[in-house]
């Protein structure tokens, strides 16, 4: 094992300007979330105005939490952590890093206004139209280079686990990209150029769609934070990762079972049933690869859990694993046809992403920024870790408001439109289980509320910590001076 | 022929596929010969501050 | 197998090769075969390509995202067939670039909404759905009352022709004139376009002198799941 003795001069701004970037996408993100849940419960909201319908509004929140926030988190973190680990500098330095980073700025702001102003592919997490699309392409090929280049040129001889993580993201989201966007466009033939038809229809374009669709969470949510997790948990408990064995049987175990898991979202519908039959096989077994990472990152933490107590950041990480582990099962139950017969289509789903993207993939964004912020502006801590406690705890109590309130309004409404009055018709309406949904909408809302209000506490500690500020506060001995 | 292939050899016998690779990064990820190689892989971000050297 | 894990480990080029081998698999089972396998989409009669007005009006349905909170797939269930009709088929939305089949139900599913409700119901439910469904929490599209701009039909048509619908060169040519007379002409007169497009729904929703995009959206939602006529189709040709 050589260890190189030099200091590497890590490109470090660019990876400055993606953390500042996934702080401001994360809170416009949230904000754009809660916006559309009060819209649920107070309709009004919608204003009667065409840009600001639910309809527009929800993929600008989807992408924004996603893409926006997701991919800025991915592309500091990975660009990070693939420079440590590689012990070499960023490959096209601060020049390519800045393109990447201001191409897919501009791109985020003009997709959400094409879906303000109308213009949309009408696949869920795929709604730029085409000519966005390639943009994007243009992006991620830039990235690729960027990433594969800095291990090409590394120092250290093996390609540690975070960013076998990382790669397989790349090349996975590169394919499913590409793979899901094949579209005509209308201007073509002389038409709009903001229109495109989709080479697939029908059955073949549901699966697509939803290969598409189920991988975009498999390697963009979970195979990227994996990589934020194999690296910043050990980080921060100053430990190595419990066992780097299981790390390679999760990794490959992993990608190979997630791919096939996409028709779990079309049970019981026109597509063919060995398909949903495979997907729903190879959603169960996914199970076992999730639960192994789990176990991977928490026992991470064993000989260590006091850090649990003395420090918040660690806290925001471990939590983190730990939804991470909750939403691995429930989304294999729900992936069950029987479960799934009364799940689908109901807010049971919409409360099943949630714990996976605020309790998950939020919360492992937040340590990692949360690590990152004092790390890239030479500071010996954050701001103050009281604040990062207080974040903590608001943001978990919004996301139990909200996934109680998903579970109970999902069940309660799957329930409603199944059931049968005693003289054997159906014994509500539809707008009656529309109603019964109210209070629960309401106390979603609050729920996101709370995770907004979190995330500005976020924000707040951010900005004293790149100043310079310290709070006048005992500080947590662990957390604070060991590193 | 490539959809003959899918068709007649991938999708029937999946089950082999998943257990071909399954066993096969299980048996190479632990043997004990590579144990103590691997688990030293483990310490490499915990070395990679240039300011701790 | 097991000492080239070690070329995996140490070269980025076969750990590409090695995550793309792994990932192409999973994808080729499950859709590749749903263009071979003749089953998969069942032979029943009626299904066609949509007028130049319904495809306008999808368009707009895909616009303003009504995927995002109806869907258009009923299940096999005794609860959803009574409460929407037939289950889907693979059939009904062959021609449809990009699929709507939608994930979650906020508001009804619409795979059989058409002719469930009369034109003028439509339109005043979606220019306000409270003033005639007090707890609905919809949207007001009050805005697709203004003129549809129909000046690149053809185009469209074109475009979906490339991938996979059956347009002919006389629909093509046409469309402008199919999309006006679907709205101006007169159901008792025959008109051309519904010699073309049977069951398309003829008639001014919104009652303008000028196509409406509200016309375009109404006659899309007035022709889901009417083409298939399940009273003429034998249960052999869609069991599942």
């Amino acid at each position: 094992m050589s260890i190189n003795t030099e200091a590497t001069p890590y490109c470090e701004d660019v990876i400055k300007k993606f953390t500042l970037a996934a702080i401001f996408w994360g809170v416009v993100g949230f904000l754009a979330g809660d916006f559309i849940a009060l819209q649920l419960a107070f309709p009004v909201l919608n204003l009667d105005l065409e840009w600001t319908s639910f309809g527009r509004l929800r993929p600008v929140h989807t992408s924004a939490v996603i893409f926006a926030f997701g991919g800025n988190v991915l592309f500091s973190t990975s660009l990070y952590i693939v420079q440590r680990t590689s012990r070499a500098s960023l490959f096209g330095g601060s020049g390519l890093g800045g393109f990447i980073f201001w191409n897919f700025q501009a791109l985020i702001v003009v997709a959400a206004l094409s879906y303000v102003l109308g213009f949309s592919q009408g696949q869920e997490y795929a709604e730029p139209e085409w000519w966005i699309d390639l943009w994007l392409t243009v992006i991620w090929v830039a990235y690729l280079i960027a990433f594969a280049g800095t291990i090409m040129k590394r120092k250290e001889p093996h390609i540690y686990v975070a960013n076998w993580f990382f790669f397989a993201m790349i090349l996975t989201i590169a394919m499913l990209h590409l793979g899901n966007n094949l579209a005509v466009p209308a201007a073509f033939f002389g038409g709009s150029w903001m229109k495109s038809y989709n080479v697939f229809g029908g059955v073949q374009n549901a699966m697509t769609q939803w290969w598409y669709g189920h991988n975009a969470v498999g390697f963009f949510l979970t195979a990227g934070f994996l990589g934020i997790m194999y690296y910043f948990v050990p980080k921060r408990a100053e430990r190595p990762v419990y066992s780097y064995r299981l790390s390679i049987v999760h990794f490959w175990a992993l990608i190979f079972l997630y791919i096939w898991a996409g028709p779990h979202h079309l049970h019981y519908t026109a597509l063919p049933d060995w398909a949903q039959t495979l997907g729903m096989t190879f959603s169960v077994m996914l199970w076992m690869p999730s639960w192994g990472g789990m176990i991977n990152g928490l026992m991470t933490l064993s000989g260590a859990w006091d850090k649990l107590r003395t420090d918040p950041v660690m806290r925001f990480l471990v939590s983190s694993v730990a939804f991470y582990g909750m939403s691995t099962f429930e989304g294999p139950m729900m992936s069950i046809k029987a479960v799934n017969s009364l799940s689908h289509y109901t807010d049971w789903g919409i409360g099943h992403v949630h714990s996976g993207a605020l309790g998950w993939v939020a919360f492992v964004s937040f340590g990692a920024l949360y690590y990152l912020v004092p790390k890239l502006w030479g500071r010996k801590e954050l701001y103050s870790l009281k604040l990062v406690g207080v974040h903590f705890w608001i943001a978990t109590v919004g996301i139990v408001f909200y996934i109680t309130a998903m579970w109970i309004s999902g069940i309660m409404q799957g329930l409603m439109w199944r059931a049968y009055d005693s003289l054997g018709f159906l014994q509500y309406s539809f707008i009656e289980t529309v109603e019964a949904m109210r209070p629960y909408y309401m106390i979603r809302a609050l729920g996101g509320f709370l995770f907004v209000l979190g995330s500005l506490v976020m924000v707040y500690n951010v900005y004293k910590t790149i100043k310079g500020d310290v709070a006048d506060e005992a500080m947590a001995p662990a957390a604070g001076a060991a590193r | 022929m490539f959809v003959a292939f899918v068709d007649n050899v991938l999708r029937p016998f999946w089950v082999l596929w998943v257990m071909m690779i399954f066993i096969g990064v299980v048996f190479y990820a632990y043997r004990p010969k590579n144990k103590q190689r691997l688990e030293d892989y483990g310490n490499i971000p915990l070395r990679d501050d240039n300011e701790e050297r | 197998m097991f000492k080239h894990h070690a070329k995996l480990e140490t070269n980025i080029f076969f750990l590409a090769v090695g995550i793309l081998l792994t990932i192409v698999v999973g994808g080729l089972v499950e859709v590749v075969p749903l263009f071979s396998i003749e089953s998969t989409i069942e032979k029943v009669d009626g299904v066609r390509p949509y007028s130049p007005l319904e495809q306008k009006g999808r368009d707009i349905y895909i616009r303003e995202g009504c995927y995002n909170c109806h869907s258009q797939m009923i299940r096999p269930f005794k609860d959803e067939v009574e409460r929407y009709g037939h289950y889907s088929l693979a059939a009904e939305s062959k021609y449809d670039h990009p699929f709507q089949w939608g994930s979650k139900r906020t508001g009804p599913d619409l795979a059989r909404v058409g002719g469930k409700y009369t034109d003028d119901w439509q339109v005043r439910h979606l220019v306000n759905p409270r003033d005639v469904v007090p707890g609905s929490i919809m949207p007001g599209y009050k805005h697709l009352l203004r003129p549809l701009d129909y000046s690149d039909v053809a185009a469209d048509l074109k475009a979906l022709r490339v991938v996979g619908v059956p347009y002919t060169d006389a629909q093509i040519a046409n469309a402008k004139k199919d999309l006006e007379e679907q709205v101006f002409g007169d159901p008792a007169a025959k008109p051309a376009v519904a010699a073309s497009y049977p069951k398309a729904h003829i008639g001014s929703a919104s009652g303008k002198d000028k196509v409406t995009e509200m016309d375009a959206l109404v006659a899309y939602l007035q022709v889901l799941g009417t083409m298939v006529d399940f009273s003429t189709v034998k249960p052999e040709a869609i069991r599942r």
